[in-house]
């Protein structure tokens, strides 16, 4: 019976089209509903208004959420083609998780397989920045390296040492300039869709605000190869001889990006 | 953190307020003077940043409770441990005196519709959920606080109405009861029973709290929105309540067009002028034997 309720609630059309469609029908016959042999129904509702209660509820609460987390996005399409496609994802990817910030995870790779959507490539790399930025804030609680234990590191073993990024950071390399286009529809500023050019993004957690930074092509190299594990020794020679790499690593610093410094030779267990 | 009900009855923490994102900054930052808050325990589960910050700052200062929307007690799916270990993890983070859900199921299949859907009130759907019950108190070392839902709908051939159902289901378990006299006024008005009969019939030395809300009246029913102040019929049916139970620990919730700190909280302490009647003398309110639950 509850999955027959399920089908029923979660039905993207209305009650009476759900109760009508093959799955529901093949566990209650349409006609039981009717004859009132499941719901009661009163004087004033029918078995199918008061169900229709529950289905109307579905789909305009998780169309709520998601419009919540992903603004830019729904901005970018258009709002009946935002709602056709969030009813497309529902069906394809119904909540499985009691917290509802879990609802929209995989809508950017679902952007990026809608073949027939226009600026498809545009749209799911905005969908991905909007994500990251809720995943930062989501992220799990962490301690920012302090100024003190960076000064506790010998100079020598700079090179050999690791440096564990903190579980807010998200590195993007994105061919559309997203980041433009999302600062733009937050002041409300008009905004066309852009043209193709590479970017570089970092989105972090400080100070439980969720900040997003703009980063030289050398810059992202550094933290795309700390976050992989490197040294940072290495991680450097990815800047290709960047002059400004002390300063963008004190920036980092400051940022609270990194979250462990380890010392050791080889991986410790830890940094696996 | 294993209180007995009766522990859980007799804390009347006073007047206490849904706390919500809209309210951190007046939370915080004029600390005002609330009797106790109820978190809605999802929103502090699966996140290590500015929420569960918050609610750091408000538990070292307030009472706290937690009141979940996900439980999904009443489904046929396997009960989701995971999900109780992370509540219980909440609990001791934060202390919260109980924690609280509702009757009702929330998804079938793995899937999670995120509404509070109605059960049947039959002999089988009550055996489940007693078992079911049962098991997370087990889990949880504590009992559950439970709360009547609105509903928009009632099953054909069902064996209880809803008092018979709650004075079953406590009597088998030694569960709690969040009485949503909001709730009540909707069901009863969506389902043509009378409010104040069934508050009569409330198995009252299992009620913890109140919650309190407004709903939006629509031709055809009325929907449990959070989104009003509370409507006059409520506060007088919370006047018989309260004089039933002999005085309960009182939450509003409000959860959509949320207004400002103050006028919610004026709102909440409206409830004062319905709690200065005396209690009943002796036990608070009949409490009917239940009928046996055959397996």
């Amino acid at each position: 019976m509850q999955r027959w309720f399920a089908l029923v609630t979660e039905h993207p059309a209305t009650a009476d089209v759900a109760i009508a469609s093959r799955g529901a029908a093949a566990i209650v016959p349409p006609r039981a509903v009717r004859e009132r042999r499941i719901v009661r129904g009163n004087a004033r509702m029918s078995p199918t208004d008061q169900l229709q209660v529950y289905n109307g509820a579905y789909l305009a609460r998780l169309l709520e959420v998601l419009q919540g987390d992903y603004g830019a996005l729904q901005h970018a399409l258009g709002e009946d083609a935002f709602r056709a496609l969030l009813v497309k994802f529902l069906a394809a990817h119904p909540s499985r998780h009691p917290n509802l910030n879990q609802l929209g995870a995989p809508l950017p790779a679902f952007v990026t397989r809608q073949r027939t959507l226009p600026q498809r490539a545009f749209l799911a790399e905005l969908a991905t920045l909007e994500r990251a930025v809720a995943e930062a804030f989501d992220a799990p609680e962490f301690g920012a390296v302090t100024q003190d234990e960076m000064a506790a590191v010998p100079p020598a073993q700079w090179g050999k040492a690791r440096l564990r990024l903190n579980p807010s950071v998200r590195l993007f390399a994105f061919r559309h300039p997203v980041d433009q286009y999302y600062q733009a529809w937050k002041e409300e500023r008009p905004i066309a869709v852009p043209k193709r050019a590479p970017n570089w993004l970092c989105v972090y957690r400080k100070d439980d605000r969720v900040w997003r930074q703009r980063l030289a092509k050398p810059a992202h190299a550094v933290l795309q190869a700390l976050a992989a594990g490197h040294p940072l020794g290495e991680a450097i020679e990815r800047a290709a001889g960047a002059e400004q790499v002390g300063e963008w690593f004190q920036g980092f610093a400051r940022d609270g990006l990194f979250t462990k410094i380890e010392l050791r030779r080889g991986r410790s267990r830890a940094a696996r | 953190m294993s209180h007995s009900l009766r522990d859980l009855v007799r804390q009347d923490l006073g007047i206490g307020l849904g706390l919500r994102t809209a309210h951190y900054a007046d939370i915080l930052g004029k600390k005002p003077k609330v009797d106790w808050f109820e978190i809605l325990s999802e929103n502090y589960m699966h996140t290590g940043g500015r929420p569960v910050h918050v609610l750091d700052e408000v538990a070292a200062r307030y009472p706290v409770v937690m009141h979940g929307v996900s439980m999904n007690i009443g489904s046929t799916d396997p009960l989701d441990r995971a999900y109780l270990r992370e509540l219980k993890a909440l609990q001791q983070r934060c202390g919260a005196r109980w924690i609280s859900d509702h009757i009702c199921w929330t998804g079938v299949d793995g899937k999670n519709l995120h509404d509070l859907l109605p059960l049947p009130y039959t002999k089988p759907a009550l055996r489940h959920l007693i078992e079911r019950v049962r098991a997370v108190q087990d889990m949880l070392e504590q009992p559950l606080v439970l709360e009547n839902p609105s509903t928009y709908l009632q099953f054909t051939g069902e064996d209880f109405d809803e008092p018979q159902f709650l004075q079953e289901l406590t009597a088998a378990t030694g569960c709690g009861l969040l009485m949503d006299v909001n709730n009540v006024f909707v069901c009863a008005s969506n389902h043509g029973f009378d409010a104040e009969d069934y508050l009569r019939r409330v198995p009252w030395d299992h009620v913890v709290y109140f919650h309190l809300a407004g709903h939006t009246v629509y031709e055809t029913h009325r929907l449990d929105t959070h989104d009003h102040p509370v409507c006059p019929e409520v506060w007088r049916l919370y006047a018989l309540a309260h004089r039933l139970s002999g005085g309960r620990s009182t939450l509003l919730e409000w959860d959509a067009n949320i207004p400002d700190f103050a006028t919610t909280h004026r709102e909440a302490k409206k409830a004062l002028k319905y709690r200065t009647a005396k209690a009943p003398r002796g036990k608070a309110g009949p409490t009917q034997r239940p009928a046996v639950v055959h397996s």
